[in-house]
């Protein structure tokens, strides 16, 4: 896993996977993907091959939505060594039949439904082991306002 | 298919250990297995062995300590299926002719005590994913679509460690409440630690027999009826997540194969690495309608005595988890649950055993297994 930084505001703007999450300077994020040209199939971050028609080198590289309907939610208390706890994670279904797999900003005590409308951000993940804390592409539901 | 038999069993006990060498543990298993089977070694054909992480040629390291004639071996290796895929491989080896005595030997060494994780790293690691919470994820689903609940989930860990307490080769023999399991430590919610299974350090072996080898056996033995194998292959595209879908297939297979409906078995021992798995796996199992799972825990139609037993021995919550045995392990609890012979919670009258693993990274790659057994 590649990770290049630029710092913003003593946030590194990591793009922890650049196939899979493009920041900018002012830490404004995007998720990208790949389209097949010959079946077109998309994925999260741009594949070698189409998983779905085996061809090779086919995808055209694409923005995905910014907003998608949120499948499951859980709290981690217990992470690999040095996440700082808890947080939350879940799994949340855009167009074009992508499933991404995010960090979840969600207010404290509120409950969730299958299907909810959320939105991405980048929100800083947090290390209690003196690393600095690295952007993430992070939903929270699409009627809060986004903390940055 | 011809008829394919358990001529033995054994099974060590299963603790944190992580000092005594794997060789000797595994050995352990492999002599008692054939030593229950009551014949000869030197006429085994064949060796199948399970485990996750333990080197190259692990099982053939394992033999030495046996001073083993060079016969063939195996390594087989699909996480926390593992055995039920060595199994698998054995049935089809005897029931197709090819072979007539095979053993099959699943083992695993703790490198490391907590919670289960696996090697491959992933994204999702890297944004802060834990083997759990994958778990809790499909947990979390079921209970949003279908109103199980927090409850039910703890009376599953609390049912199984309970069960445990009785099995002397368990590394946990410790009764608890359902209130305990909900007070003890959240790893990923709904998940509490009662809830999460340990990795362990154990070895467990069965003896195959078929054709004139079975012929020669002089105790009663049950039958391998099927054993059903499917896989999780998920490149990310959105699926249904509240049944876990090998499990789902390789049941249908295991019980299409047998002849075998879900009413008719009699106990079974299944995949609890996470109370949230044994939930899902009901349904999996086609024990009951999809969505009704919670329904078996109300009823405590799977406490012991109930209408279908599920992990009488405990389970992978009180047995612990050494990956790669834990498939051929399970095989040892049904067969002494069909000889009448369990030390700990028999079910009166079992007829009709099943068996069901699964494993994988939690990310979208693994195997699960279903294997049918019957007097």
């Amino acid at each position: 896993m590649s990770v290049s930084n630029e710092s913003k505001d003593g946030a590194q703007s990591a793009s922890i996977d650049p196939n899979r999450i493009q920041v900018t300077a002012d830490g404004q994020g995007r998720l990208v993907g790949g389209r097949c040209r010959e079946c077109g199939t998309a994925t999260w971050g741009m594949r070698h091959r189409c998983p779905a028609c085996w061809k090779i080198g086919s995808q055209d590289e694409i923005t995905l939505s910014s907003t998608g309907a949120l499948y499951s939610m859980v709290e981690i208390h217990r992470a690999p060594p040095g996440y700082r706890t808890p947080y939350r994670i879940g799994y949340v279904d855009l167009p074009d039949r992508v499933r991404v797999f995010a960090r979840m900003q969600w207010p404290s005590g509120r409950p969730w439904k299958p299907g909810q409308q959320v939105r991405l951000s980048m929100q800083p993940v947090l290390f209690d082991d003196g690393r600095e804390p690295l952007l993430m592409p992070t939903f929270s539901p699409v009627e809060e306002p986004i903390h940055a | 298919m011809r008829d394919v038999f358990v001529a033995g069993i054994a099974t060590t006990s299963f603790s944190r250990d992580m000092e005594t060498p794997l060789e000797r543990v595994a050995a352990e298993a492999v002599a008692g297995a054939i030593r229950d089977a009551d014949i000869d070694h030197r006429h085994l054909q064949e060796i199948y062995v399970s485990h996750m992480s333990q080197g190259e040629v692990a099982g053939q390291r394992v033999l030495r300590e046996l001073g083993f004639p060079e016969i063939a071996v195996t390594n087989v290796e699909n996480a926390c299926a593992g055995g039920g895929s060595a199994l698998r491989q054995a049935w089809m080896a005897v029931g197709s002719g090819m072979v007539d005595i095979a053993l099959v030997l699943g083992m695993e060494k703790l490198a490391a005590p907590g919670l289960l994780s696996v090697a491959v790293r992933s994204y999702e690691d890297f944004v802060g994913q834990i083997l759990p919470g994958s778990y809790a994820l499909a947990g979390a689903r079921h209970m949003a679509e279908y109103g199980s609940t927090e409850r039910d989930l703890a009376w599953i860990a609390a049912k199984n460690r309970t069960n445990g307490a009785k099995n002397a080769r368990a590394t946990f023999q410790k009764a608890c409440t359902v209130e305990e399991v909900l007070a003890s430590r959240m790893i990923a919610g709904p998940l509490t630690l009662l809830q999460c299974c340990s990795p362990a350090t154990g070895a467990a072996a069965v003896v195959l027999v078929g054709g004139d080898a079975a012929k020669k056996i002089a105790h009663r033995m049950p039958r391998v009826l099927a054993c059903g194998l499917s896989s999780k292959i998920q490149w990310g595209q959105p699926e249904d997540l509240t049944i876990f879908h090998p499990t789902l297939r390789a049941a249908k297979a295991a019980y299409e194969f047998a002849g075998v409906a879900p009413e008719d078995v009699d106990v079974i021992e299944l995949h609890d690495a996470f109370s949230i798995g044994e939930l899902l796996h009901y349904e999996g199992l086609m024990l009951c309608k999809r969505g009704e799972a919670a329904s078996l825990v109300r009823q405590q139609a799977t406490a012991v005595g109930g209408k279908i037993p599920v992990n009488p021995s405990g389970g992978l919550l009180a047995r612990g988890h050494p990956v790669g045995a834990t498939g051929v392990v399970q095989i040892v609890e049904l067969v002494e649950q069909l000889r009448g012979t369990s030390r700990h919670n028999q079910v009166r009258g079992a007829n009709v055993a099943l068996a069901q693993a699964q494993g994988g990274t939690g990310a979208g790659a693994g195997a699960a297994t279903v294997t049918i057994l019957s007097n």
